[in-house]
């Protein structure tokens, strides 16, 4: 069990359970429908990382976002404008590294904007969650609206996906193999750096911050800037996530910025259980292979089951998958105690 | 057509925009303000209501009586969804955001199972227009004005001076001492919450034969309406009523000079900025 801890635990250890997740995930895959089933768990993959994004606003933060996915439309978007003809600003070769920093720096300006207005305007709780879900719902209809340069209601096509020349490294992530490990490292990448963030004394004010901010304010902590910092930082990782879906799908539309998404990412996290990034990781993965298991099924019934995922979150709610493995890991090593 | 009369026929039009939105916003104004639930599904009674022409067609009914079954309907609706799930959910605001989303996403995909996804045309039950100003203006749009204008007003007398008023008033202010004083808070809460989704599902009626329905036409008026409540503050009617008046009147001005939707951006944008001055909106006393 110590090598369990050693790997698993820790700060490099966020990276490990991601990497074991993507692996056992790619298994799944690949048993099921062959390699080219990679592709699509790849996005899947995206998608963990956004919800981890969520999982440090809602979860350690405290800050239920119902818009988060305007950060990571934005971050598509930012990826898109910087690698194609769409704005004139096609940057090449070059475009896909700086186009997937923009991916994460553009959001995260816009953030720490939104924020700056938002947290001296004391605006918390549910009325933060209806604020952030109105600018999503309002940048989907911008996008659609404003078709030259978010593509309207076609979308943008053709986007390439990210190069990784300049490294030495030959090809593009584009493969289907290459594509699944180059999501994997960066999602891996991003879970240490959001659990080394949160294991520093910040992360002790986040926790201050969620679980008693007057308190904190007593105390001479200016909590504003440590909610700037945590929204901004989350909506960094949700730019990221939506970057690497443009250079994996090669395709962005208003919608990866609207609210279907936005209110799907919370599902995702409460099923995985919040405060564990990757709870939210697995609880992404786990709610859309469900979903695309029942596609085959029950396309209409889809959206029915998710509506009835978020009542039964609030009338039942616990730990979601991440509580349940963990009293079901503390029972077995209670029993394990016993006979030995 | 000379200026005053254009002038004149923004206002009418920006009157009616804000006639809806204070119809649809009232319901949520009261229901936050009363139990602190903040209802995500109440675009989608604003829904269900612009299909009540659709269901009274489908019955066989007039013209007409798609504006009563609307309200009735969704007023039904709204009991159901109270007394099974929200009253659950009193003082417990995200709780409740996050399970009336969850009623949302259903109601939305039950109406597009039941009615079909695309969006359907509703006759308007008034042709014509008639001579206003020496301009002509539609007859139906006139007719929404004056029903919202005396449904808005209605609603406001009876929670100014009715008993039913005055004890929604007190268990707004102190719902502890309400109770103390033997007012029974869980039956203003249903009534309320009824009364705000038959509101909704009026609106709805009322918007239908100006616009096409459809199953998600819900979640822009629920939009709004959250602007008007974070610009008019949810503490009071006078705020929601206030509020509504403002954003529908900056809606009207701009969308005359470019979209909707670019209308509806820079409003967030104000109310954003609006929310930075004044945290509790601009018709609450601090």
């Amino acid at each position: 069990m110590t090598v369990i801890h050693r790997v698993f635990g820790g700060r490099a250890g966020a990276g490990a359970q991601v990497l074991a997740a993507s692996i056992v995930l790619a298994l799944l895959s690949v048993a099921s429908g062959g390699i080219g089933r990679l592709d699509q768990a790849a996005v899947w993959l995206v998608l963990g990382l956004f919800a981890m994004s969520l999982d440090l606003m809602w979860g350690y933060g405290g800050l239920l976002s119902f818009g988060q996915a305007a950060f990571f439309g934005l971050g598509a978007y930012a990826y898109t404008w910087l690698t194609t003809d769409k704005l004139g600003m096609n940057l090449h070769e070059l475009g896909t590294v700086v186009g997937l920093l923009a991916g994460i720096a553009l959001p995260a300006l816009v953030a720490l904007l939104l924020g700056y207005f938002l947290f001296y305007g004391k605006v918390v709780g549910a009325f933060f969650a209806i604020v952030t879900m109105a600018v999503s719902f309002l940048l989907q209809s911008l996008g659609m609206g404003w078709s030259r340069v978010f593509g309207g209601s076609m979308g943008i096509s053709g986007i390439p996906s990210v190069s990784l020349a300049f490294m030495g490294i030959p090809g593009s992530t584009k493969g289907v193999l290459a594509g699944y490990v180059f999501v994997t490292v960066m999602a891996a990448g991003a879970a240490v750096v959001m659990r080394t963030m949160l294991s520093t004394s910040f992360g002790l004010a986040v926790d201050g911050v969620r679980d008693n901010e007057d308190r904190l304010v007593l105390l001479g902590f200016k909590t504003i800037h440590t909610k700037l910092v945590v929204f901004s930082v989350a909506s960094g990782v949700a730019g990221l996530a939506g970057a690497l879906y443009a250079s994996h799908a090669s395709f962005v539309s208003a919608d990866l910025m609207g609210t279907l998404l936005s209110t799907e990412a919370v599902v995702w996290v409460a099923v995985g259980g919040r405060r564990s990034l990757i709870g939210a990781f697995v609880g992404a993965l786990v709610v859309r292979a469900v979903g695309f298991w029942l596609s085959d099924v029950a396309v209409d019934f889809w959206l029915i089951l998710l509506g009835s995922l978020f009542i039964a979150m609030v009338l039942f709610g616990s730990g979601g998958l991440v509580g349940l493995a963990r009293s079901v890991w503390e029972r077995g090593v209670r029993l394990v105690a016993r006979d030995s | 057509m000379t200026t005053t009369q254009l002038i004149l026929l923004q206002v009418l039009n920006t009157g009616v925009t804000m006639g809806i939105l204070m119809l649809v916003a009232i319901g949520l104004g009261i229901i936050y303000g009363l139990m602190d639930v903040i209802n995500l599904a109440h675009g989608e009674f604003l829904m269900l209501g612009a299909y009540g022409w659709v269901i009274a067609r489908l019955a066989g009914l007039d013209g007409w009586t798609g504006l009563i079954v609307a309200p009735l309907v969704v007023g039904l609706v709204g009991f159901v969804i109270e007394r099974s799930l929200v009253r659950h959910l009193y003082r417990r605001p995200l709780d409740s955001l996050l399970a009336t989303w969850g009623i949302s996403l259903i109601l939305v995909q039950a109406a597009r199972i039941v009615f079909g996804p695309a969006p359907q045309p509703v006759p308007t039950p008034l042709e014509g227009a008639v001579e206003l100003f020496g301009m002509p203006y539609g007859r139906y749009r006139l007719f929404v004005l004056a029903v919202s204008i005396v449904i808005i007003s209605i609603t406001l007398a009876v929670f100014r001076y009715r008993t039913f008023g005055l004890k929604t008033r007190a268990v707004f202010q102190d719902a502890e001492m309400a109770k103390c004083l033997g007012i029974r808070a869980p039956r203003i809460y249903s009534a309320a919450f009824v009364i705000g989704a038959a509101l909704a599902g009026l609106a709805g009626a009322l918007v239908a034969p100006m616009l096409t329905v459809a199953p998600d036409m819900g979640a822009n008026f629920l939009v709004q309406s959250f602007l008007v409540v974070i610009v008019g503050g949810a503490g009071s009617l006078a705020g929601v009523v206030g509020g509504a008046g403002v954003i529908g009147g900056i809606q009207g001005l701009i969308s005359y000079f470019s979209s909707s939707v670019l209308a509806q951006v820079i409003t967030l944008t104000l109310a954003i900025i609006v929310v930075r001055v004044r945290p509790r909106g601009i018709f609450t006393r601090k």
